[in-house]
């Protein structure tokens, strides 16, 4: 960006670093504490309704959509229930820490470790995921090397059903949870299910009145507000926002503005209630579109301010959890383009809109998701690349063929599947109709691997492990991963499904339960499966590093015979010191993915058929699926550094592949590497995945930006899905020349030629870096 | 050999930029009339395969000493010596090189190996196609005009880079299924041109002349390398143009050197002999700008990174 200018108040506001705020729990631990007597779902109605009515009102002078988290903003909160005691240790380190720096106070510090510690060591998800699984299942050194599961932190990460909640305002929830009370009550003496439900619909009371009452001091504020406001522009926006507040969310919105003041009191609540981690918008600009009278400007204003506060929270991650959740990041997914439930395009006004306010704000968040079909319009194409042309990096495209017939795979319904949205990064989603958390369990694919040639991890013991040296052909290694996988898979699962039990128990959300459609008209909390679809998603970290360790063993053990599967596990054990010759010959004489060599690609079909099969044969605490999703976050960091040297000539600690695209291969271009993607059935990875391209921003606007448009049809048509975009930095370059194992993929192309970035002399490499820091 | 069914090609290159118009497929052919001074593909300029050794990969390991052959290698070198009057590219030291550090450049090639791998992106060449360059892909002639017909079928848009060293009949034959034609014309001033690429440019100028008027989408292209085969920058780039316009074609893409090819000489064991900064951006851009031509739409060509 060239031109300069002031941040305006709440734009200043979400770019300060974060602050540790212990409001949240410290409410919520108040709830607890005070009320002994109830269930623990009025407790968290409690929790939530003392929260809203303690938090200050604020109104910056550039609102137009009003709440907020705090006056000083960002705000990082622990979750006591749940991995927040970790942070315990580290509240004084916070400032000072290199990865995520966090603001924090001593009062702040003070009231956690004296009055919020105290209550939840002893009653939290662990101690009651501890009560149903072996402790090891639990535990750090398994837990670092094979697995996270998420719901240690809270149940999250789905799209929340705002349509819906639109249609019928607040009020509704409130009438009819009273008529459901006194209904209830009368029957208690036939049905057997009335008083288990009562509870539920207390709750839901609780929190409905506490919302409404919440957006009545904002209307009250902008009212006196007004009264002191000189500027009359100011002082109508501000009449207008105390009117807004009177309406909504007490009831249906008549307009925009209403209808994004309606989400934010909501989305806003809901952060207030669960873990942020993955809380999602759906398709904002099909079910806003209705609201739209056509004025585009104050639209822009209006998502640009809604985009805006989605950023007044971040997630807190103690320093252990930071290493596979770096950046603090909420990842809050929405969703524009694609078709409707008639299968016909409904691309419209709005999603040009609000890819337009999410490139003006270029914030971290929300995290979008632009859906294409077969009959987009161009201008959608052209407006993605425009993001991507501001170096905005916050968009990806998802294609609606492979999505569609991935969820019917899974069961949902022509209609269903047409209306998917995308949960927090990539998770593949029936909107708001299930409860379907797509990142319960991430699984490092490359550990059981390694487990088959290591005895000394703590993953080694719960596999078979085979004396190597009686491994004959490719086909038996390959079924002796198989066990492996399935092993350790399952005890990744039976730790999610402990953590799914612990929710229900300690912690029911009856706000996230009225936000998915199903739980309010069952009186069932989303915790203990109100929803319609209660899938649960495995993504895996490795998935590159596995499928080129496949291959390499195949060639370098079976088809060459240069090392035996013994001695390469001696390898492996001395990361390769002492044996350059091996990993060299691991590193350049093997076939690797993203070449459009079916010598190795043909393993990447066989990975995810094999891991289809295995994860969708187990079962989550609701009795339903776990999905088979290719996308880590950030966890190939952390897992890394707990995996040793793999086959592929990776060395040991260096971060794995992070989505389903190639790691060290590549060298024959971007159209190779798709077409080595799209030989995997993708109908199978049906919970999401991720496929990054590192592209530089002059290829997106080469050839008036047909290159780059040229490469999302051509991925479309070959059965691609999702695909995102990483402009390539002066910063990839240095990494380069000091990994230059990991950029074999990075050419410098000129008119009839072309050379590795890596195979270039060093000052050659540093003119280039220079040229490209000058230019981009 | 079938010259029509086969040729020695030394690399095909997919997603390339800057070869034309959209995501394009190139075909390098192995050989050329020319021997450019400056040329940055040098390997492409011998008729016949070569041995590359990519020095920077070796980790001396010294393996290929003791099992070549012929006794061509020898650890004279950093780390080791290729005497290429012995070496009878037998690929022994290829095949063992843990390092991928050894590589025969330049393969025979049928016309189905190429196309087969070209089609493969036939999804992304909406706005783009396949490119024929070199070295110089008329020098294998009916094997060019070969497969130019076949992507012509194939419904593909095809490009020719070429240095316009060859019979005018080859051009005659390819008029038809070629749909743009990048034409490297190297010195104007026949003595510079003899000097630095070993050839007269008469035969050169005379098929520019013969191509500018036919019905033909033409782009000339022509290296800058200052103190070779332009001395008084300003003035010949004028004169250039001049040129370019004086036949009626309206592209003039200019190359300004660059270093990348330094390196292969090295690893094909020859001697690199220009000693050049590349020339500035601006200086060729005030060089178009003051000549001011209105018809003759020049563009300075830069590297882009993948």
């Amino acid at each position: 960006m060239s031109s300069y200018r002031t941040h305006t108040p709440l734009e200043e506001a979400v770019r300060r670093q974060p602050r540790f705020s212990i409001t949240i729990p410290y409410y919520y631990t108040k709830a607890y504490r005070e009320n002994p007597g109830k269930p623990n779902i009025i407790k968290m109605a409690i929790g939530l309704r003392l929260v809203l009515e303690n938090l200050p009102i604020v109104i910056r002078p550039d609102e137009l959509i009003v709440g907020t988290f705090d006056e000083d903003i960002p705000v990082a909160v622990p979750r006591p229930e749940a991995t927040g005691l970790n942070i315990m240790g580290e509240l004084r380190n916070l400032n000072m820490r290199h990865v995520n720096p966090i603001r924090v106070s001593e009062e702040d510090i003070r009231v956690f470790e004296e009055e919020i510690y105290p209550y939840w060591k002893d009653i939290n998800f662990n101690t009651y995921a501890r009560e149903v699984v072996p402790e090891e299942y639990v535990d750090i050194p398994l837990w670092a090397e094979l697995y996270i599961p998420t719901e240690v932190g809270g149940i999250a990460h789905a799209i929340l059903d705002y349509p819906t909640l639109l249609e019928r305002g607040l009020k509704y929830y409130l009438e009819k949870a009273r008529e459901k009370i006194s209904k209830l009550s009368r029957e208690a003496d036939k049905d057997p299910d009335a008083l288990r439900r009562i509870p539920f619909y207390k709750a839901v009371e609780i929190i409905a009145e506490a919302l409404i009452k919440y957006a009545h001091r904002y209307a009250e504020a902008a009212r006196e507000l007004a009264m002191e406001e000189s500027d009359p522009v100011r002082k109508r926006e501000l009449l207008k926002i105390a009117d807004v507040c009177m309406h909504v969310p007490e009831n249906p919105p008549r307009d925009l503005h209403e209808a994004i003041q309606f989400i934010w009191f909501l989305h806003m609540a809901v952060h207030i209630e669960n873990f942020e981690h993955g809380i999602s918008f759906g398709r904002i600009d099909q079910y806003l579109y209705k609201y739209y009278d056509g004025d585009r400007e104050y639209a822009l204003r209006l998502f640009k301010n809604l985009f805006l506060k989605v950023n007044e929270i971040v997630a807190l991650y103690d320093s252990l959890a930071t290493m596979y959740f770096g950046g603090m990041s909420t990842t809050q997914g929405l969703n524009v383009g694609g078709v409707d439930k008639a299968g016909r395009d409904a691309t419209n006004e709005l999603s040009y809109i609000v890819i337009e306010a999410i490139k003006e704000n270029n914030m971290p968040n929300p995290n979008l998701i632009v859906r294409f079909s077969r009959d987009s319009p161009e201008r959608l194409y052209n407006a993605v690349r425009d993001v991507l042309a501001a170096g905005v990096n916050a968009v990806a495209v998802v294609y609606d063929d492979i999505g569609i017939k991935a969820l019917m795979r899974d069961g949902a319904s022509l209609e269903e599947a047409r209306d998917y949205g995308i949960v927090g990064c990539v998770g593949l989603s029936t909107g708001g109709v299930g409860f379907n958390n797509t990142a319960a369990i991430f699984l490092n694919l490359a550990k059981p691997l390694e487990a088959l040639f290591r005895d000394d991890l703590p993953s080694s013991k719960y596999v078979d492990r085979p004396s190597l040296s009686s491994i004959k052909s490719m086909e038996e290694f390959i079924a002796y991963y198989r066990e492996s996988l399935k092993k350790l898979l399952s005890i990744a699962v039976k730790a999610a499904n402990a953590y799914q039990y612990a929710n229900m128990l300690l912690k029911p959300t009856p706000l996230m339960s009225i936000c998915i459609r199903g739980c309010f008209e069952n009186g069932l909390d989303v915790t203990e499966g109100g929803a319609k679809y209660n899938f649960r998603g495995v993504h895996i970290a490795g998935f590159a590093d596995v499928v080129d360790s496949l291959a390499a063993i195949e060639k370098a053990v079976f088809i060459d015979k240069i090392v035996s599967l013994e001695e390469l596990s001696e390898a492996l054990k001395k990361d390769f010191r002492g044996y350059e010759k091996l990993l060299n010959y691991l590193l350049y004489k093997c076939p690797k993915y993203g070449n459009d060599d079916d010598q190795v690609d043909k393993y990447a079909r066989l990975l995810v058929d094999m891991l289809y099969e295995i994860i969708s044969s187990m079962r989550n605490f609701y009795g339903e699926k776990y999905r088979l999703g290719i996308h880590a976050m950030t966890t190939h960091v952390g897992f890394g550094i707990f995996t040793g040297a793999l086959p592929s000539g990776r060395r040991s600690g260096k971060p794995l592949a992070n989505d389903i695209g190639p790691r060290m291969g590549g060298e024959k271009g971007v159209t190779a590497s798709i077409r080595s993607v799209t030989k995997i059935d993708l109908t199978k990875v049906s919970n999401g995945f991720a496929y990054t391209l590192t592209l530089n921003p002059r290829v997106i606007e080469a050839d008036d930006g047909r290159i780059f448009i040229d490469l999302v049809k051509g991925y479309h048509s070959l059965g691609g899905f999702h695909m995102q975009f990483n402009a390539l930095s002066a910063d990839i370059l240095r990494d380069a020349q000091k990994n230059p194992e990991k950029y074999r993929d990075l050419l410098v192309r000129i008119s009839g030629y072309s050379a590795r970035f890596i195979d270039l002399p060093r000052e050659i490499q540093d003119e280039i870096i220079c040229r490209y820091e000058y230019k981009g | 050999m079938n010259r029509e069914e086969y040729a020695l090609i030394f690399d095909i290159q997919r997603f390339s930029l800057g070869d034309g118009p959209g995501i394009r497929t190139v075909v390098f052919f192995k050989g050329c009339p020319l021997h450019c001074l400056w040329c940055h593909n040098p390997e492409s300029q011998e008729p016949i395969p070569e041995l590359l050794f990519r020095y920077m990969r070796c980790i001396s390991c010294l393996d290929c000493i003791p099992r070549c052959p012929r006794d061509a290698i020898t650890d004279l070198g950093e780390p080791i010596s290729i005497d290429r009057g012995k070496c009878d590219l037998c690929g022994v030291c290829v095949e063992i090189c843990p390092s991928h550090a050894l590589e025969i450049c330049g393969r025979i090639m049928s016309i189905e190996d190429v196309l087969s791998e070209v089609l493969r992106d036939t999804v992304f060449y909406r706005y783009g196609g396949v490119t024929l360059s070199g070295g110089e892909p008329l020098y294998q002639p009916s094997f060019a005009l070969r497969l130019l017909k076949e992507l012509k079928k194939h419904g593909i848009h095809t490009v020719v880079e070429t240095c316009g060293h060859v019979t005018k009949t080859v051009f005659e034959d390819i008029l038809g299924y070629v749909d743009l034609i990048y034409y490297d014309l190297k010195a104007l001033d026949d003595e510079r041109h003899k000097m630095f690429t070993g050839v007269s440019n008469k035969l050169i100028i005379s098929n520019l002349e013969y191509l500018a008027g036919k019905d033909v989408n033409l782009i000339v292209r022509t290296p800058v390398v200052p103190g070779y085969n332009f001395i008084d920058l300003e003035s010949e780039i004028c004169r250039l143009i001049e040129y370019v316009e004086s036949l009626g074609i309206n592209r003039l893409e200019l190359l300004p050197y660059h270093r990348f090819g330094e390196d292969k000489y090295r690893m094909l064991g020859r001697e690199y002999t220009i000693r050049l900064q590349p020339p500035s951006i601006e200086s060729l851009r005030n060089a178009i700008d003051n000549c001011g031509s209105k018809e003759v739409l020049v563009t300075i060509t830069s590297p882009i990174l993948t």
